[in-house]
């Protein structure tokens, strides 16, 4: 079984409920997507797996009721387990029953798929709701936690959530989270150990070429794709490239020269 | 300065969460608890002036999604909301009033599970205003038939108390050669803008309230939280942690609005996280502002350029908050012009615009402006370069503060001006206004500017608290936050001085953490540096005190004559016989070291005066600027600014270096770009966003030619081991890149200098 993290506030591991539910992982029978993608906890489940094969894990409310029987000797304990849909939180006696109500209220067309988009954030997977009107910046921070991409104005002007979309430097406030699915994004998290780092990063480093930070993963994400680009980037070329970040910390400069730094070493 | 360190004034601070930033795991206020958290928006009043007579909140109330609405009246989750309702007293409501003064202003805030849904839900508000009349133009405002724009009564304007009185008007009138008029326009309305937008997050566990927000001072913000919550929480219940803070110039200065809604609304939310992270808008229109500022003087000038008197009055422009600032403007008159006779008042002066309050430099730069460009009219009159005049006039190290008598402990504008004048080649490139075309057929001009800038005294009472480790380490727990100007690595220097050890072997354990450190002195008014470094020199001072205990004891000799340095304490002068601080760390009881800041005395005799008498710590700069002005365009070309500034000592040379250069930034930014444009005709803030009201990017300015950083070092006498704080008169004299443009062209023009004032100047549009 491919080896899986987990982020989701409830208790029921993925392994459980599979296990228990007998639901094949990553089976491709008819259905089988649907169920695992439908039964999902109310609150937004977010699977992370480092194969290629991803699973929309489901897990069940379950609740248990206790009967005292009379004469007040024994208990009878009933568990009853409830199919929770994805989209609206309502919660279904049988699968069947979340089936057919998926298909008539949300349009499912019976594949649960449509409702799960999957973001290749860092080389990892991970599949969950994003709304039509949600921003990549905001999915990136507030559903996956990479919190290192920063929002300064949520307008595209001081480049603070610059991240890498297929290796070019995008803002990420200016793109919808739906418009990204299925393609490569890199944010600063992604570009180092945390122990080793990047090529740019050490240079921010040696050059001590920080002051408040804010902006700093922004510039060294654009630099990252400009030198990825263009290895042997001139000055004018790196001022330029950098041209659409601001540091009202005034470190522009230094940040400039640790940039200039990398060049032919990156 | 002869004595020598082995830290001190070195290259290579870095500072220790370097690697945390480059890796984006310093963690900001809005960083934490995602995909947890409810987000905060802000209604903000479509109108400058105006009463809010109702707001309908129901369509609003039934998005789904949303959690809770506050405005003056209720201040509290309503009860429908199936929350409970609870008085939040006057706080909140204050901060968010039923008489609007100010467009932008907010009228109410919305709590949603998402930013998008709470400012849906902002735009189904239904409010009801009462508009009220307005008033933009400071000229207007001052007027008696001008409408009162709302926030004092009975009038817009107000004269501050304590004018600068000094000497004999009369007498110095007697003695002049010249009089003249002077005075400078209204010099810029802007916002320096903050890279992170105002943020709180709070969350409460029981009653214990947990905050997370940018702030220069986090004690100083926990005593605010404390009066958000009407001082009915105790302090110790109150945890707040700030670790990343996206720049605090004056903007984040202290919590407000944010902080109070989210503390609050938490509360009443049952302790759920509350995150009020500004928009953009939003920051532009409800965080301070610099307050434009105007100066008329009347000057008495001898021929050979000496002032005689100086009689008149600052104005600063106020927005509808009623946040008075213009007392501060006459700094320049106080410390850095010598004048015998002088009588200048300063007013306020209201008007129906954004919000203006405390920033960098409080009222130093605008006042300075003021200053720069009557000193230039000045030295026209008596025929002078405007660097002789000032040298001519300027207050010497020696002399006492004209009005209070006492001792500069350093002061050093003279050196500051005729370091720059140096450095630009000032006496052979100043040459009268409109008088030189370069070969590009532009205009060149030069101007110079310095001043004795009110800030980096010397603190309130502050404690320091050092941990030894075991292997010989010195663990640090700074109250101050980490704002990027490099003072906790400052302190940490300070230590390692004193202990004779490497700066590395000083770690930063935690910051800006109410919950771990001893208060700080905050990190505004440029007094991080000299009063948290005395009291981290004094705690240092107290682990070598006892290090030197253990020693004695080892080496069988007398506690005063052993030395501190590489890591070892040894005999004096027999280097061979020694204990290493870390054998000495190792013997129980652990070291502790505690030491306090100490009052603003001088800690040597200077300029006559004893030891122990309490001084006048400021901070002096000076900056030269050379510009080259497109007749046919209009543009300013920068082609050289010269930034000198005065440290007292330098400990952190990185730390000095980036903010000689963030200060020529915030020059050129003041002097060229920045400009929060309000309409005229109703009121409303045309650009409360980057691209307009814009910083100076990579491409705008040529940095590595055109700025020079110039530290000079006068050992201060307070400061400890003669350090002071920079950080605010760095930014202090963009008023000689406005001169820099008079000269080139022959006409004065406030800043910002654009390429349409130029040619509205020249006659060209």
């Amino acid at each position: 079984m491919s080896e899986e993290k987990k982020k989701t506030s409830r208790t029921l591991s993925r392994r459980e409920f599979i296990r228990d539910a007998g639901i094949v992982v990553g089976g491709t029978a008819v259905g089988s997507s649907f169920i695992l993608a439908a039964c999902k906890p109310k609150e937004v489940e977010v699977t992370k797996t480092v194969t290629s094969t991803t699973t929309a894990p489901g897990t069940t409310s379950t609740v248990t009721h206790t009967t005292t029987l009379p004469g007040g000797t024994e208990t009878k304990t009933e568990t009853v387990t409830k199919f929770v849909c994805p989209v609206c939180g309502e919660e279904f006696d049988s699968l069947a029953a979340l089936q057919a109500h998926f298909n008539s209220v949300h349009g499912g067309g019976g594949d649960a798929q449509h409702v799960l988009r999957k973001l290749i954030v860092n080389g990892d997977d991970y599949w969950l709701k994003i709304d039509d009107n949600w921003t990549l910046s905001y999915v990136l921070r507030e559903k996956l936690g990479f919190v290192g991409l920063k929002n300064g104005c949520d307008r595209g002007e001081c480049g603070t959530c610059a991240v890498l979309l297929n290796g070019k430097a995008v803002f990420s406030c200016m793109m919808l989270a739906i418009d990204v699915e299925g393609q490569e994004i890199t944010t600063i998290e992604g570009l180092s150990s945390g122990i080793d780092f990047s090529p740019v990063q050490q240079a921010f480093i040696d050059h001590n070429a920080v002051q408040c930070g804010f902006c700093v993963p922004g510039y060294i994400m654009c630099a990252t794709a400009l030198l990825k680009e263009n290895p042997q980037a001139t000055l004018q070329d790196i001022k330029e490239g950098l041209s659409g970040h601001i540091c009202p910390c005034g470190n522009v400069k230094r940040m400039v020269e640790a940039v200039e730094m990398v060049k032919g070493g990156f | 300065m002869a004595q020598e360190f082995a830290v001190i004034g070195k290259k290579g601070m870095i500072d220790n969460q370097t690697g945390r930033i480059v890796t984006g795991k310093l963690d900001f206020a809005a960083d934490h608890l995602p995909g947890k958290k409810l987000f905060g928006r802000i209604k903000c009043s479509p109108h400058p002036h105006a009463k809010i007579l109702s707001m309908d909140i129901s369509k609003a109330q039934a998005l789904p999604g949303v959690k809770a609405i506050a405005n003056w009246e209720n201040c509290d989750v309503l009860t429908d909301m199936g929350v409970e309702a609870y008085d939040t007293g006057t706080t909140l409501r204050s901060l968010m009033p039923q008489e609007i003064t100010w467009w932008g202003q907010a009228v109410a805030i919305v709590v949603a599970t998402e930013p998008n849904i709470a400012e849906q839900a902002i735009d189904l508000l239904e409010i009801e205003y009462e508009e009220l009349n307005y008033v933009i133009d400071p000229d207007d405002a001052q007027k008696s038939s001008s409408p009162l724009v709302g926030c004092w009564e009975g009038s817009n304007v107000r004269e501050n108390p304590g004018p600068v009185v000094r000497g004999d008007i009369e007498a110095g009138k007697a003695i002049a050669d010249k009089k003249a008029t002077l005075s400078a326009d209204w010099s810029n309305y802007f916002q320096s803008s903050n890279i992170e937008p105002r943020v709180t997050l709070a969350w409460w566990d029981g009653d214990h309230v947990h905050v997370r927000l940018p702030t220069p001072g986090a004690f100083n913000s926990r005593s605010v939280i404390w009066g958000f919550l009407d001082n009915e929480v105790p302090l110790s219940h109150i945890h707040v942690v700030s670790h990343g803070t996206g720049m605090i110039v004056g903007d984040k200065i202290n919590p407000y609005l944010e902080c109070a809604a989210a503390v609050r609304l938490s509360r009443m939310l049952k302790g759920a996280p509350v995150c009020m992270n500004y928009s953009r808008r939003e920051f532009f229109l409800n965080t301070q502002h610099q307050h434009p500022a105007t100066a008329t003087i009347e000057m008495g000038l001898k021929n050979d350029g000496t002032i005689t008197y100086m009689e008149g009055a600052f104005y600063g422009q106020c927005g509808g908050e009623g946040s008075a600032w213009a007392s501060d403007l006459k700094f320049p008159i106080v410390n850095t012009i010598k004048c015998p006779n002088v009588h200048i008042k300063t007013f306020d002066v209201a008007t129906n615009i954004p919000w203006t309050g405390i920033y960098r430099s409080v009222q130093n730069p605008p006042g300075d402006y003021c200053m720069e460009v009557i000193l230039d009219k000045a030295a026209e009159l008596v025929g002078m370069t405007p660097y002789e005049f000032r040298m001519k006039n300027y207050t010497w190290p020696q002399d006492p503060q004209q009005d209070n008598g006492k001792p500069f402990s350093s002061q050093a504008v003279r050196q500051n001006l005729e370091t720059v004048a140096t450095a630009i080649n000032y006496s052979n490139k100043w040459h009268e206004p409109d008088a030189k075309t370069l070969d590009d057929g532009s205009k060149h001009g030069i101007g110079i500017a310095g001043c004795v800038e009110s800030h980096s005294a010397m603190g309130g009472s502050i404690g320091a608290i050092i941990n030894m480790t075991k292997d010989g380490k010195a663990l640090t727990n700074h109250g101050l936050t980490r704002v990027g100007c490099g003072t906790n690595a400052t302190c940490n220097a300070i230590v390692a001085e004193i202990l004779g050890l490497q700066y590395e072997d000083v770690i930063t354990g935690d910051w800006g953490n109410t919950d771990v450190a001893s208060d700080a002195q905050p990190q505004w008014g440029s007094m991080g540096t000299i009063t948290n470094g005395a009291a981290w020199l004094k705690a240092a001072e107290d682990v070598r005190d006892q290090l030197f205990d253990r020693a004695a004891a080892a080496l069988s000799v007398a506690k005063q004559n052993l030395s501190i340095g590489e890591g070892k304490v040894y005999v004096t002068g027999d280097k061979a016989t020694y204990k290493t601080v870390r054998e000495l760390c190792a013997q129980a009881p652990q070291l502790i070291g505690k030491g306090y800041s100490w009052a603003q005395n001088l800690q040597r005799d200077l300029h006559g005066f004893k030891k122990g008498t309490p001084a006048e710590t400021r901070c002096t700069c000076a900056s030269a600027t050379e510009v080259a002005v497109d007749t046919e365009t209009g543009e300013v070309e920068l082609l050289k600014i010269c930034n000198s500034i005065d440290c007292g000592r330098i400990i952190n040379l990185d730390g000095v270096t980036k903010q000689l250069y963030a200060g020529m930034d915030s020059i050129a930014a003041q002097a060229l770009y920045w400009e929060q444009i309000v309409d005229g005709v109703y009121g409303g803030v045309l650009n409360p966003n980057f691209l307009d009201h814009r910083w100076p990017t990579s491409l705008d300015i040529d940095r590595e030619t055109v700025f020079e950083p110039l530290p000079i070092e006068t050992d201060d006498a307070v400061g400890p081991l003669g350090a002071k704080g920079i950080g605010e008169p760095v930014i202090t004299t963009y008023g000689s890149v406005v001169c820099a443009v008079y000269n080139a062209i022959g006409k004065w023009i406030t800043p910002p200098i654009t390429a349409a004032k130029v040619l509205k100047a020249l006659g060209k549009a």
